[in-house]
């Protein structure tokens, strides 16, 4: 390893490689892309929410003119995150309105569409399970033969009950028998779709011995090949999958979708085959955030240190695994809050029910968790007649404590990160609402989150002129990782400028593996498999230039593309002349670099059946939020928003800056307005119109502040950067709503109805029902069947 | 079953004039007349209508006309854009509430294509002009090649989109009265976000009587209420008669509420849009109120 260098253009705000091609509209996204003698691909899907499937005819389809395939049945084989409790096509049951069933490739997608309608499906309906409550019930239908399916050992499951956590550490009941005070709360929050601009499409192309080249919107080529190679029981060798430009991910494309089906139509038809959803269809069988009830019992001493917490927390996990079984694990780990909490008993059930499979949008379970928990914690200060402010400061975790599950903690800025939202928003200065009427509140919410590990590597070849090129299977989404960050990294340890920089990136034929745009770890892993391989570039580079220039290594400097002799300027070559008269003699320069983070010790002892069981590099963060409140009509306006986030390092503060304010954005549409509504297992608003993002008119300008103290793996001291700033906007929101209202509210989304209910009937209007056998103690055993 | 057989295609014919739009419409058993294609276009690409036969109107001129009336009135074509309600001159004197009900329709590119015939004709209960045409009195000029008649705008709507239109009619224009001296007009509206179709919505006209703190005339326009734009006719008789006071306005939403029967779906329940149709009829009439005792002078 060479020495390290300073890297100059990390931590500025350099512009990202594809800003002129994003800006002018020369991009072109998965979505744009066409090859010749494409057929078109329809994924035929179940009307029912829960049926066997009696019988497939397809003759009537299959002799329309213009139809070239229609795939159902035993195709392929099972795949799954997790569990692979999935097949390409339903086989003998439906499970959710959307469930696949058949595929058809024709030569147009009219064509396609008509075939679909001419498909003769025969169901038997099944008695569907419309949420988790039921799904718990002793004598509950069971959805699954869960005995069936291969799954991983640690992995707690039975009946519906898709995944289990159970987080432990010290004596709950004892605390809570001798507790000063103690505080009860239920909360129930949402289902919201990821919806990036484009929804999800591929187009797949085989070759004469059946191998497959898929061109796709995807946050990880690398995990779409290994369910592709799963679904399609082929080889992963067989299989090719590039990312083209991606309209937006928001862990929407983490998995293979419509991939999947593309390359078992281009297979069966030998031609080019093309799927793309329709934003009904992304909407509807997608996999987006878990609806989520929490049920929270916490055990405080008079001073307002809290003693103990219990918490019950049931996911929605919908039909099938997905996610969900890694996602309890996180929601385990952020029931007890960012608070130092000596006895701590928590399990989350994530269930299956007869709707979509619900899974990883951006910061999975921490937008949910975190409404849940901040409004708990405002309620104790209430309770206790303590300051939020001061109630929170008192028992944030501080370095030198453990995580939940017994994982060190250093470099902690749990503390600092509020003390600075606190000002920014102006904690405990009223003010003027800006019309006579309207209700004034702030609110504050805290949370810690993680960074995904997860391998990276990274090639980097220099050409004759002089510049290099990336090669790198991360997926640049839309973030400026790739096309900023690694440029940055690579341009900065080579001594070069950013136009010196060509990254390929995100193909499983033509680049190092990566482990995928997911869990906002990009940057923190796949920057520092780039920094290796730049350095690797570097040393190379230096051995050539010491032979020609007949000088020691250690004597050569670097700046600029030049190599020279450290005090005699003239003695000395560029990277341009090195290589052009090397690289058809010597041969390339050819770097390396991978990067994989060293596990974190952790007590096992006091977690049983996650797969996430402690946050790698955590980092904490506090967001506030000031809204203004029309008490005649509910109707809430956000009218200031603060994201504090420990980044670690700001490898370029202009983009993390970006992902704080969409982030920010993004929770704000779920706090007030976002909600998937599902009605006998049908949704109800499967449309922009109807499903209610936010527009720039509900959108206050975001302040973003950076605090950077760094972490001990990350690239350069980055921590993950895109999910935080969606974890606690919503509960910062829900906070200074219940301060305006002077009501808590338990429930969101904060729809103009829900809050004037609210206002008008007290906090029991806000409370979710729930089945009474669930009214219990969160402490008490929840074990189901 | 021969699906191909049933496939149809859709043709689409621009006319140069009225007389020739309508012998087009009684000529065809399947036509849809299209505006600015803001509503009838969703219906299209969710594959909800496939008419035979698209009548668009943009290239007939006097629909895009606003002629001042000889009574003081103004007529409006039906292919006026809401874009042009909003900003033009003579709409924003005398018509205020108009010019503000069009700025909260939709997002600046859905009202620089939309028209207000096309959304009158779409007859969305949730619509935004048919309220404040409502409260302002307006008419509609309907032809068809049998001739012309003239409906009060709130007789136009008869069920959910649904309309008194013949398959053959024509809506030409709308006619606004003169707006009477002492009068003035508001069109509050009440939505999840900023492109939202509205919760409800109210607009109301009151008119002062002479020289005296009573109210002479009343009319009160309601979206959101029914399966049609509403005429809230109890409310105005609650208003008609009486002598301004601070119980007057909460009385006739309460009126208003209800004369009204809500739908309900995903944004909102029956219960809460009864609920916020006394709050806005409240605050409409006092925003209507206001602009009344201005135009008075004090």
């Amino acid at each position: 390893m060479v020495e390290a260098v300073h890297n100059e253009l990390v931590g500025t705000r350099a512009l990202r490689l594809d800003a002129a091609d994003k800006l002018t509209g020369r991009a072109r996204y998965a979505s744009d892309y066409r090859v010749h003698g494409m057929l078109h691909g329809k994924i035929v899907r179940s009307d029912r929410p829960h049926a066997r499937l009696v019988s497939i005819d397809a003759s009537a389809a299959l002799d329309l003119p213009g139809v070239e395939a229609v795939l159902y049945g035993e195709v392929g084989g099972r795949f799954g995150e997790v569990v692979k409790d999935q097949t390409p096509f339903a086989i003998n049951t439906v499970r959710y309105i959307g469930d696949p069933v058949a595929a058809i490739a024709a030569e147009t997608p009219e064509i396609a569409e008509e075939a679909a309608r001419l498909l003769e499906i025969e169901y038997e309906d099944l008695e569907a399970v419309h949420d988790p409550f039921t799904a718990l019930a002793a004598d509950a239908l069971l959805l699954h033969d869960v005995a069936t399916y291969p799954q991983p050992e640690g992995l707690l499951r039975q009946g519906n009950v898709a995944s289990q956590v159970v987080l432990s550490r010290g004596d709950t009941a004892a605390a809570f028998a001798t507790a000063d005070h103690v505080i009860e709360g239920t909360y129930a929050s949402q289902s919201a779709h990821q919806m990036p601009m484009e929804p999800r499409v591929a187009v797949a192309e085989a070759d004469a011995l059946g191998k497959v080249t898929v061109r796709t919107s995807t946050q990880g080529p690398f995990l779409v090949r290994h369910q592709m190679h799963e679904a399609l029981g082929v080889p992963p060798s067989d299989l090719r999958v590039m990312a083209e430009t991606v309209g937006g991910g928001f862990g929407s494309k983490l998995e293979a979708s419509v991939e999947m089906y593309a390359g078992l139509l281009a297979r069966a038809t030998g031609r080019p085959v093309r799927v793309a959803n329709s934003r009904e269809e992304d909407l509807t069988t997608g996999a987006p955030r878990h609806p989520m009830t929490h049920f929270l019992r916490t055990a405080v001493a008079a001073d307002g240190t809290i003693l103990a917490r219990e918490a019950k927390v049931i996911m929605d996990a919908g039909a099938y695994s997905g996610a969900s079984a890694v996602l309890t694990g996180i929601a385990a780990l952020l029931a007890p809050g960012p608070y130092r909490i000596p006895n701590i008993k928590v399990e989350v059930l994530a269930v299956h029910t007869n709707k979509m499979s619900f899974g990883s949008y951006r910061a999975p379970t921490g937008p949910q968790t975190v409404f849940a928990v901040e409004s708990h914690t405002d309620a104790i200060a209430g309770e206790l007649g303590m300051d939020p402010f001061e109630f929170r400061m008192r028992n944030l975790m501080v370095d030198g404590d453990t995580g939940h599950s017994g994982q060190a903690l250093t470099g902690v800025g749990a503390q600092l990160v509020l003390e600075k939202a606190a000002d920014a928003i102006g904690w405990g200065v009223p003010s003027e609402p800006s019309a006579p009427g309207l209700l004034r509140g702030k609110g504050l919410a805290c949370t810690w989150w993680l960074t995904v590990a997860g391998a990276g590597g990274c090639a980097i070849q220099m050409n004759e002129d002089g510049t290099v090129v990336v090669h790198t299977g991360a997926a640049e989404i839309g973030t400026g990782s790739v096309t900023a960050g690694i440029a940055q990294i690579v341009a900065g340890e080579l001594g070069v400028s950013m136009d010196k920089v060509q990254v390929t990136w995100g193909d499983t034929g033509g680049t190092p593996m990566d482990a995928g745009a997911q869990g906002s770890r990009t940057l923190f892993n796949t920057g520092q498999a780039a920094r290796r391989a730049a350095e690797n570039v570097r040393s190379q580079i230096l051995k050539r230039a010491a032979d020609q220039l007949e000088a020691s290594e250690a004597d050569l400097e670097i700046a600029d593309g030049r190599i020279s002799v450290r005090g005699v300027p003239d003695r000395g070559t560029t990277f341009a002349d090195l290589m052009s008269s090397q690289l058809w003699g010597t041969g390339p320069v050819l770097g390396n670099g991978m990067f994989v983070a060293e596990p974190t010790p952790y007590d096992n002892a006091a977690i049983k059946g996650a797969l996430f069981p402690y946050f790698n590099a955590p980092s904490f963060h506090c967001h506030a939020a000031e809204v203004e409140v029309d008490p005649e009509t509910g109707k809430v306006r956000v009218v200031d928003l603060v994201i504090v986030q420990d980044v670690g390092f700001a490898i370029n503060p202009l983009y993390v800056e970006g992902q704080m304010q969409g982030g920010a954005v993004q929770a704000l549409g779920y706090a007030l307005t976002e909600e998937i509504v599902i009605e006998g297992g049908q949704m109800l608003n499967p449309n922009l119109a109807l499903y209610k993002l936010p527009t720039t008119m509900e959108s206050p300008d975001v302040r973003t502040i950076l605090v950077e103290i760094a972490s001990e793996q990350g690239a350069y001291g980055a921590k993950g950067v895109g999910e935080p700033p969606v974890v606690a906007p919503a509960a910062a929101i829900a906070n200074a709503v219940a301060q305006a209202i002077g009501v808590p509210v338990h429930t969101l989304p904060l729809s103009p109805e829900r809050v004037y209910r609210v206002i008008r009937e007290g906090e029991e209007a806000a409370i979710p029902s729930v089945p009474a056998q669930f009214d219990t103690r969160p402490g008490e055993a929840l074990s189901a069947g | 079953m021969d699906l191909m057989e049933e496939r149809r295609t859709t043709s689409y014919v621009a006319p140069g004039s009225v007389a020739e739009a309508v012998e087009l419409l009684a000529a065809s058993e399947d036509a849809k007349v299209v505006g600015g294609c803001q509503s009838l276009g969703v219906f299209l690409r969710q594959g909800l209508i496939e008419p035979e036969l698209l009548v668009g109107l943009k290239r007939i001129p006097e629909l895009n006309e606003m002629v001042e009336l000889a009574d003081g009135g103004l007529r409006v074509g039906a292919m006026v854009t809401q874009h042009t309600l909003e900003t033009s001159p003579i709409i924003r004197l005398r018509y205020p509430a108009l010019a503000e009900a069009a700025a909260l329709i939709a997002s600046p590119p859905v009202r620089q294509q939309g028209t207000i015939g096309g959304n009158l004709c779409h007859a969305d209960p949730t619509g935004d002009p048919p309220a404040v045409l409502i409260a302002l009195g307006a008419t509609l000029e309907l032809v068809s090649s049998a001739g012309t008649r003239w409906v009060p705008v709130e007789d136009f709507f008869i069920d959910y989109m649904e309309t008194v239109l013949t398959p053959a009619e024509l809506l030409v224009a709308i006619h606004l009265p003169a707006p009477a001296a002492n009068s003035g007009a508001a069109y509050l509206k009440h939505r999840v976000r900023g492109v939202d179709t509205a919760l409800v919505a109210a607009g109301v006209a009151v008119t002062m009587a002479e020289g005296g703190r009573s109210i002479a005339e009343a009319r009160i326009g309601l979206a959101g209420a029914s399966a049609t734009p509403l005429r809230a006719r109890a409310a105005e008789q609650v208003l008609v008669g009486q002598t301004l006071s601070w119980d007057l306005f909460a009385e006739a939403g309460v009126a208003a509420a209800n004369e009204s029967d809500p739908l309900e779906d995903t944004e909102g329940s029956a219960w809460y849009r009864s609920e916020m149709i006394a709050r806005y009829v409240h605050r409409a009439a006092e925003a209507a109120m206001q602009r009344a005792l201005e135009a008075r002078g004090g």
